[in-house]
């Protein structure tokens, strides 16, 4: 049995464990709450938008633009995973991982050629380790994600206009509540675009159609990209708060355990000791 | 009659509400639109957005976006829009 000086060395490490645990659940859930609002208050943009392009889909028929129009034969496919610089955030990096894995392997066994770009330390260093080289984009902060976007966009809309690939997925976490986070891809390149239901609207368009198309089709790509970033974010603020929470319960658990046994072996020691007494008084 | 208006941009829907005339300036020029207008679809360079309904005028400068009209409804997405 472990001496009294282990378990209170136990008890006091288990405690201070809980501390930090703790102190990044506070922390998670105030980022939470940020990253949350900026999610869904960015979602009526998004909504409108997509429903605005749906219409036009629906209503010209022969609608064509370069980042709509999917190509003959797909060789080069880039996957955008999206993540999170730090982990202890339960199983939010490591389940979307393992599917983007499948995804690449799945791609390679059709013939095609991954190419990997990723944000976040975590899902370059999981693919890294599975033999995946990436471009790495690390430590975005919620301010920076526009110009992100913006980088992101240019490069994905000039690389598929060059051919350099012909296809374009995202893979990210959706933020579906605090509890739930869903790995999620999106195909971005070429963009579909389902028409929308309840017929088809005839707009008269200023300037032409094709040049509206033209401003519509890159500013929906940057805002579904946004809106990624954005989920992502609250995902993981959801997950490390669901994580640290758990984590802040078990410390307690443990401690209270440890307490209990730290006690009785208190008692035995002071019963052993009586004993040991009164058994040498009775000798004399 | 009067038209449904949403001026929603990436950060929050700026105003929500019914109103009988919105004006805004299109990549061609400003438009004005009344409830019954055509389905039409612009963009919109960056300039001022005004929203009448009875007396009141509202005011807001907006960026680049464009701008969907229906018989009842305006919706202006934007960049940015401040009140102005």
């Amino acid at each position: 049995m472990a001496s009294l000086r282990d378990i209170r060395t136990r008890i006091g490490s288990v405690k201070s464990t809980r501390q930090i645990t703790s102190a990044m659940k506070m922390v998670a859930a105030a980022k939470l709450r940020r990253a949350t609002e900026a999610a869904t208050n960015a979602r009526p943009y998004e909504r409108a938008l997509t429903a605005t392009i749906q219409r036009v889909a629906a209503g010209a028929g022969d609608v064509s633009h370069e980042l709509l129009t999917s190509r003959p034969t797909v060789t080069k496919v880039v996957v955008v995973v999206i993540g999170s610089d730090r982990g202890l955030c339960g199983g939010f990096n490591s389940s979307r991982d393992r599917r983007v894995e499948e995804l690449l392997k799945q791609l390679k066994a059709e013939g095609k050629e991954p190419i990997v770009w990723t944000f976040g330390k975590k899902a370059r260093d999981f693919l890294k380790s599975r033999g995946w080289d990436s471009d790495n984009v690390n430590g975005l902060s919620p301010a920076a994600f526009q110009d992100a976007v913006k980088a992101l966009s240019d490069r994905l809309t000039t690389g598929f206009a060059a051919g350099q690939f012909d296809e374009a997925w995202v893979y990210y976490n959706k933020f579906k509540s605090t509890l739930t986070q869903i790995p999620t891809p999106v195909q971005v390149l070429p963009l579909s675009i389902e028409s929308a239901e309840g017929g088809a609207v005839e707009y008269t368009y200023e300037p032409g159609g094709a040049e509206i198309l033209a401003t519509l089709l890159p500013l929906y790509l940057r805002t579904m990209l946004l809106q990624a970033l954005l989920e992502n974010e609250a995902g993981e603020h959801a997950s490390r708060m669901t994580a640290m929470d758990n984590a802040t319960r078990n410390a307690t658990d443990l401690i209270n355990r440890l307490t209990l046994e730290y006690n009785r072996s208190r008692q035995a020691a002071i019963t052993r000791e009586l004993i040991e007494i009164i058994s040498g008084a009775e000798a004399l | 009659m009067s038209l449904n208006v949403r001026i929603v941009t990436p950060r929050k829907v700026a105003w929500e509400g019914k109103a009988e005339l919105v004006r805004a300036p299109g990549e061609l020029g400003e438009f004005a639109v009344l409830p019954k207008h055509i389905a039409y679809l612009t963009t919109l360079r960056p300039g001022v957005v005004v929203v009448e309904s009875g007396d009141t005028k509202l005011r807001y400068n907006i960026g680049v976006g464009f701008c969907e009209a229906g018989p009842e409804h305006v919706t202006i997405l934007t960049e940015t829009c401040e009140e102005g």
